[in-house]
């Protein structure tokens, strides 16, 4: 299927769903290199578009939210289309997050892969993200997605993503590799795809309580398919204007802790007030070592507002028994709140 | 549009006012001749979470009560919004576009989301009541429990 056809088929199976045409549904969708942005996000502002056109990346929308994915033959997409009220779906949808990310972390335990749900809706592996997610609804359907990182190209992610990361530094590239991992680094192979998606359907087979039957598109969610793919390919649609003021800046400070130097790169959102991703790094010793990639993980989208980000950092380091020699919490909001304040090394307003 | 609206009541974890009536979308109209004032209910922000993004159809759109009119993105879930009340978008509330967080902190004042030219002033008069959206709200609180 084209990149289109795969965004399209979210819309088709939600209709197909509310609708009554299909019954509830795990599919998966292999793809081609693509750029994907979140349903709110502005193309210009996530994407290298010169980067992705000079190497034959596709550019597309989802519909659902969060950021900006790169995808590939080294990637899986896993969505499960149902109806609201199914049997074993959580109403909460805290808690539905927990089920389904739950199914994909049973899934991959039958690998030998010890995944895990980190709040409120990645799966990671040691703190090393392996699969994000998001969702969105239709009348009484909703769909719950993710990427699944199989033999991941982490290099063209950090070239055709617009991320916190200044100038692309050799140091900088190998810490930001160390936040993501994949199934061929876990395993120290690349399983086959029919092996990872045998597992996976294990996995919700056994969360949910149900029994999958091969399935295939029927004529309606062909029709259906083949006009939503042809929407999905304007510009209207991958570069549609959005109600809100967008922006995008990246700014990065050094920061003198008693505990050693704390470099934080964000990519802020001025107009909306939010850190939109944050990469912290130093010569400091955490403990546990995988604290510093929550911390990350919990500030993207959080406040940029000192005062919410001194309360956030605080609540953080509490209630993970987050230690740092020589660093407190208050240091590190100092040195989040600095990183804010320093001017832009990058920027862009829509 | 006044800061704050009169009234309110506790239900559970979530304040409800009298003088508004309420869909099952959780949003609240507030009329005043041919003009609604509309917003979410402060158990509908609770539902929705943090909002992050918040996308509207453009001001002047007409809005057919049932459909959808925009969308709103909290921990990387898309939701619609669907109309309470037919008619037309006559403002949005600068305040809300700028920054969704308003909504959560004041939803019944400050948080207000836009004003409506109304279809039909008996249309608004079917939606429910407080106390009939009370027990609707102590339904959704224990079906999600």
């Amino acid at each position: 299927m084209t990149v289109a056809e795969n965004m399209a088929i979210d819309k088709v199976m939600l209709t197909s769903r509310s609708q009554g045409w299909s019954p509830d549904t795990l599919l998966f969708l292999e793809f081609t290199p693509c750029a994907l942005v979140g349903y709110h996000q502005s193309v210009e502002l996530e994407v290298e578009e010169d980067y992705c056109r000079e190497h034959g990346i596709e550019v597309q929308r989802r519909l659902t939210g969060g950021g900006a994915i790169y995808m590939h033959e080294g990637t899986l997409g896993w969505a499960i289309y149902a109806d609201k009220h199914a049997p074993g779906i959580p109403a909460d949808r805290g808690e539905m997050y927990a089920r389904m990310c739950g199914c994909v972390t049973r899934g991959l335990s039958r690998l030998g892969v010890n995944a895990k749900f980190r709040p409120k809706n990645d799966i990671e592996v040691n703190g090393r993200k392996i699969s994000g997610t998001g969702g969105t609804e239709l009348d009484s359907a909703f769909m719950f997605t993710g990427s699944l990182l199989i033999d991941f190209d982490v290099d063209t992610m950090i070239r055709c993503l617009k991320l916190p990361i200044k100038k692309l530094e050799d140091k900088q590239v190998a810490s930001f590799r160390q936040r993501v991992t994949s199934l061929h680094e876990e395993m120290g192979y690349t399983p086959d795809l029919k092996t990872v998606k045998k597992a996976l359907l294990d996995g919700f087979s056994e969360g949910l309580g149900v029994t999958f039957a091969p399935g295939a598109l029927n004529d309606k969610e062909l029709i259906l398919l083949a006009q939503e793919a042809s929407r999905l390919q304007s510009q209207d649609w991958i570069r549609g204007g959005r109600t809100m003021d967008q922006d995008s800046a990246l700014k990065v400070s050094d920061f003198k802790s008693p505990g050693g130097l704390i470099r934080v790169s964000v990519l802020l959102d001025r107009n909306r007030k939010r850190i939109k991703s944050a990469f912290i790094t130093g010569d400091f010793f955490a403990y546990p070592e995988r604290s510093i990639l929550d911390l990350e993980a919990f500030l993207r989208n959080s406040s940029s507002d000192d005062k919410d980000i001194f309360e956030n950092i605080q609540t953080f380091f509490k209630t993970n028994n987050l230690a740092i020699p020589g660093v407190t919490a208050d240091h590190m909001a100092q040195a989040v709140c600095q990183a804010i304040s320093s001017s832009a090394e990058s920027e862009q307003v829509l | 549009m006044s800061d704050k609206l009169n009234g309110p009541k506790a239900c559970g974890n979530w304040m409800i006012h009298e003088d508004v009536k309420y869909d099952r979308n959780n949003f609240w109209v507030k009329t005043e001749g041919r003009i609604a004032y509309i917003g979410l209910s402060d158990y509908g922000q609770w539902v929705i979470g943090d909002i992050l993004y918040l996308d509207l159809v453009p001001q002047g759109a007409e809005l057919l009560k049932g459909e959808r009119f925009g969308s709103v993105e909290s921990g990387k879930w898309v939701g619609n919004l669907m109309a309470p009340v037919s008619g037309h978008v006559r403002e949005y509330n600068p305040a809300v576009v700028a920054d969704p967080r308003v909504i959560q902190e004041d939803p019944y004042g400050k948080g207000w989301i836009m004003k409506v030219e109304l279809e039909s002033i008996e249309e608004s008069e079917t939606l429910l009541d407080h106390a009939a959206y009370a027990e609707f709200v102590k339904e959704q609180a224990r079906d999600a429990a």
